[in-house]
């Protein structure tokens, strides 16, 4: 990974605007914020599931990582610096093979969980609270720049 | 709970209106709502309450007051005082966040 990625995802009533910074960013939030939809209407996009009016646009592949662990791994050891978006979910995304495989990789990872990911090095200022703001779905930080 | 959390009014079993989504079945409902529901409707099951958001705090704790429930939690939810919890890991019953947090610390550093 190298750089700055962003993305935006709209549909006719949402809009997300995400600037990745560093390989692994954590995306959290209230219930009903719009975190698990963020990632569904990434997933029913790149699946063709969606109609006209819903875009990705994003200058790297986006993958959303989802059912079992094995294969989830082994489709990520495919991929070369894309976007993985992984829901909290996914029971892999706690586990110790998954996190080898993250570390090991290019990619650029988007996690939406709240829980701890122990076994993984990701910036505290990388982590993200969604907010709703009608159509509008903006990140803050979570914490403040220590500096 | 679900106009408090989701925003969303449920017009029957199979309709929810939701001001962002229009109209839905159940299953979109936010993961912390369907979480409260489970541990409102099925006590005896052991709910993830890491999929609730701290918006979901006040329900838990609801719930917990009619009947005791028992949950998973994996991050600090903001639990608003006071309050009556049980932390099955150590045993001791707290009252406060900061006792929440004394806890919630003694479980990360020595359980993982």
């Amino acid at each position: 990974m190298k750089g700055s990625v962003r993305i935006v995802v709209s549909t006719k009533r949402l809009r997300y605007e995400l600037n990745l910074r560093r390989n692994i960013t954590i995306i959290q939030g209230d219930s009903a914020s719009g975190k698990i939809t963020l990632v569904q209407i990434i997933d029913d996009y790149l699946s063709g599931r969606t109609g006209p009016g819903t875009e990705v646009i994003c200058n790297k592949k986006c993958v959303v990582l989802s059912g079992e662990e094995e294969t989830a791994i082994l489709r990520l050891r495919l991929l070369k610096t894309a976007v993985v978006f992984v829901d909290e979910q996914e029971r892999f995304l706690y586990s110790k093979a998954f996190a080898e495989a993250v570390l090991d990789s290019d990619c650029y990872f988007v996690f939406v969980t709240r829980d701890g990911l122990n076994m993984l090095p990701y910036s505290i200022n990388e982590i993200y609270y969604l907010r709703n703001s009608g159509y509008y779905q903006n990140t803050r930080q979570v914490y403040n720049s220590m500096h | 709970m679900v106009l408090d959390v989701d925003s969303s009014v449920v017009e029957s079993a199979h309709a929810i209106n939701s001001p962002v989504l229009g109209i839905i079945a159940p299953e979109r409902l936010s993961g912390g709502v369907k979480a409260l529901i489970i541990m409102y409707k099925e006590p005896d099951l052991i709910v993830n309450a890491s999929a609730c958001g701290n918006n979901c705090a006040k329900w838990i704790l609801e719930i917990g007051r009619r009947q005791d429930v028992t949950v998973r939690l994996g991050y600090e939810m903001e639990f608003e005082e006071p309050f009556d919890i049980c932390i099955k890991n150590s045993g001791h019953i707290i009252h406060n966040y900061i006792d929440f947090l004394k806890e919630f610390q003694e479980v990360e550093i020595f359980e993982g």
